[in-house]
């Protein structure tokens, strides 16, 4: 626990009190507020006035701070619209921001904290919030997500926390010391308990992060939340769940045997992978498609901690990858709602490409890159992953398994694409704004194009001690 | 004092079956408390044991919140109690205390092979918490599973204050006041629920993929 703990708790709570205070002409304010505050510890860590507990916690910070950032940004005309085309009520809006504040800080908590029992607190502090978030329009399909969400990820995350107990304790280490190598304070309670704590970590925190089978909340909840969470959601939450899975673990992987950590990560990946793949093509709806991308790509990061050498490397690298080129989707799924009243082909949300360039822009350069096509961002993290799999003689066959699954995403995506980009829609079927489309809701997308673009090797090229740190720490893991 | 972690974990236990067979909302609220005094009991025995009598806080936290503040905050969800069915209905109340027996055997099995010196404490908890799961699967009513949440929380909380007595009391606090945060949380989107669908039962909600035709 450092004083940059302090430093972000009362941003976030500071915040979400004067949006609950302020008149509501100002909560725009607010939001701009935080975004600066957010820019500002940013720059701290990436100029070094700020050290994180290691390398792989900084990284996680520097790509959760700046998908809060721009998700706070996109937030402020996006809610607006969104407010006035749905009448919400005052409250609805002090409670959107207040709850965003708390979602995006525990979010952040999450990456930086040491101790693996506030880990989880502050995953569940985000678990909570988001469910609010998701329920808040309050009509009946996000009431249903909401419920759903809450169960399924509830009963995952008191798993996680009788897990967590018992992987830590149960090795003997102290649970309520600030690092994330305890030292040992006793003699481990018995192998059996830490194994069972394993398997009990495993299916929480997957629960948590939308890994099949224990995906089921996951559809529902990102496609209705509004879009800056769903995007949130998708490109900060799941993975931070998952790296906590990683680094409890680890931890114990030489108490117990490797079928007990590596194998249940593969095992989940590869599931994902197949329910993404069986399902990503019958999706009408973008939200759902991205969702269902989610949970392949999800997959794709597990799989790349089950492997562990190169493929580690190459996960850490997606969740960057992944986070900056999902939120870019979920984004733009968040416009064209507003744009068309839908994200259904079906219902309206056709020739976006046509009729706003824009967006349509954004959309198929957001696919490309999701698709994992050179030399997009996305490219070089799943790469690295799936060569990283093929090089190890024990996981040849899964990777050969994995790149063909990630090739039926690619055809059944690129097939299904072309409904929303090219097909006419009807004569009578205008968008909401026939010709201009709002900057404000573009702008915040047009920095996430260019880390999509470029993401991939910019970050560790703009960042090289911490890339070449976090390198280090993953190698030696 | 091992008497004393016996008689908690029992409570713990009990209350985590007592809301299975429950039939109305002010009931539960009973049942819960009995399992919420169980925890306290664990964390008490726990503060005499370490002799750490600051995880006193941590009992009047836990004494304060989840017998007092949740009870009363759920009692607004009393009205919207249904009365008609138990959870012994959905696999009869044999076969429910049937499978509840065999957790609860399992569970002392489980305790006494992998947590040396908590054998049969620990058994008991285990038992609880997994009852409590399988109270999620057998109740539709909205009410009676948020109690069924609840009482996952609390039964957690439990294990994790019996196999890590010695945590850091502030995290501690952190997980009882998770508690809290979801009794609210529950409560809001029951009343939401009931607004828009004016149900109760969740088997009567329609799912969004038949929306979608």
């Amino acid at each position: 626990m450092n004083e940059f703990w302090v430093g972000w708790l009362l941003p976030a709570l500071f915040a979400a009190l004067l949006a609950l205070t302020v008149p509501l002409r100002w909560l725009s304010w607010v939001a701009r507020g935080y975004v600066v505050y957010l820019t500002v510890a940013l720059a701290g860590i990436v100029s070094g006035w700020y050290r994180l507990a290691d390398p792989v916690a900084t990284w996680l910070y520097v790509t959760g701070t700046l998908l809060v950032a721009v998700g706070t940004w996109y937030s402020v005309p996006y809610i607006e619209r969104e407010g006035r085309l749905h009448h919400w009520n005052a409250s609805q809006r002090r409670g959107y921001w207040s709850t965003w504040a708390i979602f995006s800080g525990s979010l952040l908590g999450a990456c930086l904290l040491d101790n693996y029992l506030a880990i989880w607190l502050a995953i569940e502090v985000a678990t909570l919030s988001s469910v609010y978030l998701t329920g808040l329009p309050g009509v009946r399909t996000a009431l249903e997500a909401s419920w759903k969400y809450l169960f399924v990820t509830e009963a995952g995350g008191f798993a996680a926390l009788v897990g967590t107990i018992w992987v830590v304790a149960g090795s003997g280490r102290a649970i309520q010391a600030w690092t994330f190598n305890p030292p040992l304070v006793h003699q481990t309670i018995s192998p059996q308990a830490v194994a069972v704590g394993c398997l009990l970590v495993v299916i929480g925190y997957a629960t948590k992060a939308g890994l099949a089978p224990f995906h089921t909340w996951l559809p529902d909840a990102h496609s209705e939340a509004p879009a800056p969470v769903s995007a949130l959601l998708s490109g900060l939450k799941l993975a931070v769940a998952l790296v906590a899975a990683y680094r409890l673990l680890t931890l114990v992987e030489r108490q117990v045997p490797l079928a007990w950590t590596q194998v249940p990560l593969i095992a989940l990946g590869l599931c994902s992978l197949v329910v993404g793949a069986a399902l990503i093509g019958f999706q009408h709806d973008l939200k759902r498609l991205w969702a269902y991308s989610s949970i392949e790509h999800l997959g794709l990061i597990s799989l790349g901690m089950g492997f562990g050498g190169l493929a580690l490397v190459g996960a850490f690298l997606h969740i960057w990858t992944h986070g900056v080129t999902k939120s870019l989707l979920f984004h733009n799924s968040g416009t064209i709602r507003l744009l068309y009243s839908t994200s259904d082909h079906r219902r309206g949300a056709r020739a976006i490409l046509q009729t706003t360039p824009w967006t349509g822009s954004a959309l198929a350069l957001g696919t490309a890159a999701i698709l994992g096509l050179p030399p997009l961002a996305p490219f070089w993290s799943e790469w690295l992953i799936l060569v990283g799999g093929l090089q190890q003689p024990h996981t040849r066959i899964v990777a050969l398994v994995a790149i063909a699954l990630v090739m039926v995403v690619f055809v059944a995506t690129t097939r299904r694409m072309p409904q929303w980009l090219w097909t006419p829609g009807r004569a009578d079927a205008t968008p909401y704004s026939q010709h201009a489309e709002p900057m404000a809701l573009v702008t915040p997308s047009l920095v996430l194009m260019v880390l999509a673009i470029a993401g991939g090797l910019a970050l560790p090229v703009a960042m090289p001690s911490l890339w070449q740190g976090v390198s280090q720490q993953l190698f030696g893991a | 004092m091992e008497i004393a972690a016996r008689v908690a974990a029992s409570l713990v236990w009990l209350g985590a079956l007592g809301l299975i067979a429950v039939k109305s909302a002010p009931a539960a609220s009973r049942w819960y408390q009995l399992q919420a005094l169980g925890e306290a009991g664990l964390v008490a025995v726990a503060t005499w044991d370490l002799k750490a009598p600051a995880l006193g806080a941590v009992v009047a936290v836990i004494v304060v919140v989840k017998i007092w503040f949740i009870p009363w905050i759920l009692r607004r969800l009393s009205p919207r109690g249904h009365s008609a069915y138990t959870g012994l209905q959905s696999l009869g109340p044999a076969a429910t205390f049937g499978l509840a027996t065999l957790l609860t055997g399992g569970s002392l099995w489980v305790g006494l092979q992998v947590v040396p010196g908590l054998e049969v404490v620990a058994g008991i908890v285990v038992a609880a918490w997994l009852l409590a799961l399988l109270h999620l699967s057998l109740r539709y009513e909205t009410w009676n599973l948020a109690w069924a949440l609840l009482s996952v929380d609390t039964t957690s909380s439990a294990l994790a204050s019996l196999l890590a007595p010695q945590q850091s009391i502030s995290l501690a606090i952190g997980v009882t006041l998770v508690g809290l945060a979801l009794a609210v949380l529950l409560v809001w989107l029951v009343s939401a629920v009931a607004r828009v669908h004016s149900v109760f039962d969740v088997r009567r909600l329609n799912d969004l993929k038949e929306r979608e035709g």
